[in-house]
């Protein structure tokens, strides 16, 4: 039988109601608070600081700093990491019977999909804040306050692209395993394609190129970059191993600069996860329109 | 919006739920077939039948959860598929299984769902009260459901069915898990809010004496199909006017056979362990009875008469009595859960 979808409608208070639920779950849930903070402090502890210490004269390469040049990376993956989570809510909610508490209601469907999606948002920018206030004792430079103010509504954007995906998903799936091997499946291509490990404009195969530019994690990561650090040039020594025949003193190096530029104006950092969003938040209202719960 | 239909010779009342045809399946499995009914304004009707008959998918249809595979239903007089949203408006539903969130506290899963139906703090204030009143649940609403016993957790999910008066109220399986006391408070309660506040109720039971005491009147349902609807007192008056059970030394269908050329004996059924008769003028026939087959040579061990009750008319209308029915329900289950290891649904 043909279902149609419901017109577009946001009711405000089951909106904040479905946001409160999120935040006293949070707040209740020690483990899930203890792990906010923990992540960001693992990630730059074990990984961002190790990888910068082991190969600084790589930052030529990068165009700045290796530790700057990979934090807004390392944010941004985070970000869209706990958008991404509000998918598995559907899927608990469904085998705790919630969901059809939620679903029976008379609510609009769009409103369910942005007061679960406002939630993950919020819970995310908390996340977000703690990696950038972290990041700072390990010794990253932020470019200045009012920069980070603009960095602030990028990383919403950032968390809600692919929020409704994961909410349609979550809506289509019923066990949670299903939903983290498919989760997976399509994190990877998104983090490792996205200018988070490299600079975009390095990246010149032609395939890759163009996945790269239609991931709108590529614009926002590019986006939290010129905010949070800004363009930058960097000059490291690269030291010269003796080569038979030229006559080099042992231990000699040479200045080689590198710069790094935003790869996109910024109000396309902004218009292109904006627009990933509405579309997911239409896509998430199909398919909440359309679920059953049994 | 609304039809109409004449019911013994009362004013005209409309329909508030209509269901026309109404069938689900699940992966080949028929849960409801074909079901038609209607429910008038103001009535407490049932829905009696074992686990696994269908009731519960016939509520998640009529309450927007699931979408039905052909057929049509209404709810005060909108689609159910077309027009979900006013559906949902005028509905209050209690589920069978749980539907709460366990990290929130009983007050706070009541605060939801009156936020989620957009009532004002004040109001909401003063509904959680009455209800926390009616379920005797004060001194328990802050504490995190995870931490209350699960009588402590239905009540509160029976109490959410209550916090607002809404045109239909759907009860699935209300008072499972209720001890004795608390089913004839819940069932007083019911009675109350349909009485002075005019909400129409479906619920759905196993209980006989639920159906029994509380609905104006029952639909028979078994194996995803109505047996028959009535007030109980019909169906039960169906099943006949008298019933009285012979159990007896030596041949079962001779006796029968005797007992069917009585002339006030209406039918003659034979179980396992006795001779279920049928018979028009009640009480009185008992000792003619005793009398007649100790004439006859026949050795009666023990005899038994009563009025007929809803699981006769049960086990008139379904040929089968309702803990059958759940014995069937059970092997069913179990093949289910076979193929669902296999499959994607539970």
């Amino acid at each position: 039988m043909a279902i149609r979808m419901e017109r577009m409608r946001l009711d405000p208070l089951p909106t904040y109601t479905l946001w409160l639920r999120h935040m006293i779950r949070f707040f209740r849930m020690r483990p899930m608070l203890l792990s906010t903070i923990a992540m960001p402090f693992l990630m730059f502890a074990l990984l961002v600081w190790p990888m910068g210490e082991s190969m600084k004269q790589a930052s030529v390469f990068f165009g700045m700093n290796f530790l700057d040049f990979f934090m807004p990376g390392i944010l941004g993956i985070t970000l869209v990491m706990s958008g991404m989570m509000g998918g598995l809510r559907v899927i608990v909610d469904r085998e705790f019977g919630f969901l059809k508490e939620i679903l029976v209601t008379p609510v609009s469907r769009t409103s369910i999909v942005v007061g679960n999606s406002l939630g993950n948002i919020t819970t995310g920018l908390i996340q977000g804040m703690v990696l950038v206030l972290i990041s700072i004792p390990f010794g990253v430079h932020l470019r200045g306050i009012g920069e980070f103010w603009m960095a602030v509504p990028l990383m919403i954007l950032t968390c809600a692209s692919f929020i409704g995906f994961a909410l349609s998903l979550g809506s289509r799936l019923r066990e949670t395993e299903g939903f983290m091997s498919i989760m997976m499946l399509v994190q990877f291509p998104i983090m490792f394609l996205s200018g988070a490990f490299f600079p975009v404009d390095n990246l010149k195969t032609p395939v890759l190129r163009q996945l790269m530019l239609i991931n709108p994690l590529t614009y926002s990561i590019d986006g939290l970059r010129t905010c949070l650090i800004g363009p930058t040039t960097v000059t490291s020594r690269v030291s010269i191993p003796s080569i038979p025949g030229l006559p080099l003193p042992p231990g000699t190096s040479i200045p080689i600069t590198g710069s790094w530029n935003p790869a996109f104006p910024l109000w396309l950092d902004f218009v292109v996860p904006l627009a990933y969003a509405v579309v997911f938040l239409i896509l998430g209202t199909y398919f909440f329109s359309k679920m059953e719960v049994d | 919006m609304f039809s109409f239909i004449m019911w013994e010779g009362e004013p005209i009342m409309e329909n508030v739920i209509e269901v026309e045809e109404l069938t689900k399946e699940f992966d080949g499995l028929v849960a409801v077939d074909h079901v038609s009914f209607a429910v008038k304004k103001g009535e407490i009707f049932g829905l009696l039948g074992p686990n696994g008959a269908g009731k519960t998918t016939l509520i998640k249809m009529l309450t927007t959860l699931l979408n039905p595979t052909s057929g049509s239903a209404r709810v005060c007089g909108h689609d159910v598929v077309r027009e979900r949203d006013e559906v949902r408006k005028h509905l209050g539903l209690v589920f069978q299984d749980a539907a709460s969130d366990l990290i929130l506290t009983g007050r706070e899963n009541l605060e939801f769902h009156l936020m989620m139906c957009g009532v004002g703090k004040k109001k909401r204030e003063e509904r959680i009260a009455e209800v926390l009143d009616l379920l005797e649940l004060r001194g328990k609403e802050n504490t995190k459901l995870r931490d209350c016993p699960a009588g402590v957790r239905r009540r509160f999910e029976v109490g959410r069915g209550f916090l607002l008066h809404p045109d239909v109220l759907f009860l699935d399986e209300p008072t499972i898990g209720f001890d004795i006391q608390a089913m004839r408070d819940l069932w007083g309660y019911i009675r109350r809010v349909n009485e002075q506040e005019g909400v129409t109720i479906l619920l759905t039971t196993h209980y006989i004496e639920e159906a029994d005491e509380l609905c104006h009147r029952v639909a028979i349902i078994d194996q995803g199909k109505i047996a028959a609807i009535d007030t109980p007192k019909r169906l039960k008056e169906a099943v006949g006017v008298e019933l009285i059970t012979v159990e007896l030394i030596g041949e079962k269908e001779a006796f029968a056979e005797f007992a069917r050329n009585l002339e006030w004996v209406r039918s003659v059924e034979v179980h396992a362990n006795s001779v279920a008769l049928n018979v028009m003028g009640g009480d009185a026939r008992v000792p003619e009875l005793v009398e007649l087959a100790d004439n006859a040579g026949f050795e009666l061990s023990a005899i038994e008469a009563r009025k007929p009750s809803l699981e006769d008319a049960f086990v008139h209308f379904t040929g089968r009595t309702i803990r059958e029915a759940e014995g069937d329900m059970r092997a069913e289950l179990r093949r289910r859960r076979v193929r669902s290891t296999m499959g994607r649904r539970h």
